[in-house]
């Protein structure tokens, strides 16, 4: 299946930091905020050198989609291999998270990207916001995806692959503008 | 059967910009492979000590050319852990490692070790910490393959 959304091939090509935790190991929440922290905290060397508020907002923002991403991929997936990689492409710092998960699943996030991928993100947010207040919280609603773009200013993109089978594969891409924030 | 647990690879450039990250990658792997549900229950202290000294002798270490990368990766099998770490070395070095990580009884392993130690100089120093692994956990093995040097650890509860 084609890309949704802000996807970058290119961006997922010999990465600077790249983590699997593998196949029947992978159920395990607090790894969602360990991996988090780590990956902010290898980043911040880099960031460091960019500048001091780079490295603040760098830091945050890797410390959130990281978290925001294995999290969806521990919750919505089949215990099954997850990826992380992180990597600068030209001055974009771009988070890539890779996992499996049960396609009829996989399907229910797919209409909840495209809606993403298609709308006002800032609208989005409000009218997700209002939603869990009147209805109570809602798991899969996007609120984390839609947060990354209106907090963070990040531009996001999936890939979808095997929905037609049993499972499938979630490729998810969040890239944060370096120069934009100076 | 062999399952791996963890594994994880780095640019060499960014990861030599900072000794912290050997720590840190050591705590990381320690914590998410103590968690995981296999039979093998190695402390992780024990198991972040081992990470961490592959790590920082690899940190110190003269790559070939800082545009390669680092693998790092955890395996389960059986009631044993393989610890596996590969990067490109040059000839040189590569030559140097297998000689002195040939295959040793845990005694030997320890005078090894403990005549290093008498030593001061620096390139005795920067061998103390695959001796001390080999002293201390057992047989680390070495090998070469275009150009990159793996080694393994075993660890046994």
């Amino acid at each position: 299946m084609s890309a949704i959304g802000d996807w970058n091939e290119q961006a997922c090509v010999d990465p600077m930091l790249s983590i699997a935790i593998h196949e029947g190991w992978s159920r395990r929440w607090s790894h969602a905020g360990r991996l988090a922290d780590y990956v902010a905290t290898y980043f911040a060397t880099y960031l460091r050198d960019v500048g001091a508020r780079m490295q603040a907002e760098g830091g945050a923002f890797l410390a959130y989609a990281v978290n925001e991403l294995v999290e969806n991929a521990v919750k919505f997936g089949h215990g099954g291999q997850i990826e992380i990689s992180a990597n600068v492409v030209g001055d974009e710092l771009v988070l890539h998270v890779a996992s499996g998960a049960p396609s009829d699943t996989a399907s229910r996030y797919l209409r909840v990207v495209e809606e993403i991928a298609a709308g006002d993100p800032l609208l989005l947010f409000m009218e997700r916001v209002e939603r869990n207040a009147s209805e109570g919280p809602s798991s899969g609603s996007g609120l984390g995806l839609l947060t990354m773009m209106t907090d963070y200013g990040a531009r996001l993109g999936w890939r979808f692959e095997g929905l037609d089978e049993e499972f499938c594969r979630v490729q998810t891409m969040a890239r944060w503008p370096l120069a934009d924030s100076t | 059967m062999s399952r791996p647990i963890i594994s994880g690879r780095y640019a060499l450039g960014p990861f030599r910009d900072a000794f912290g990250h050997c720590g840190a990658t050591a705590d990381l792997f320690a914590q998410v492979t103590a968690n995981a549900q296999g039979s093998v229950k190695l402390p992780v202290d024990l198991l972040a000590a081992a990470v961490n000294e592959l790590l920082e002798w690899s940190f110190a270490c003269p790559a070939v050319t800082d545009n390669g990368h680092l693998l790092l990766e955890v395996i389960e099998e059986g009631q044993r852990l393989r610890l596996l770490l590969s990067l490109p070395v040059d000839a040189e070095l590569a030559a140097e490692t297998t000689r002195r990580l040939q295959p040793v009884s845990a005694e030997q392993a320890r005078d090894a070790l403990l005549a290093l130690v008498e030593h001061d100089r620096a390139d005795a120093q920067r061998w103390l910490g695959l001796h001390w692994l080999q002293a201390e956990f057992g047989p680390l093995h070495a090998g070469v393959e275009d150009g990159r040097l793996t080694l393994q650890l075993e660890l046994q509860p």
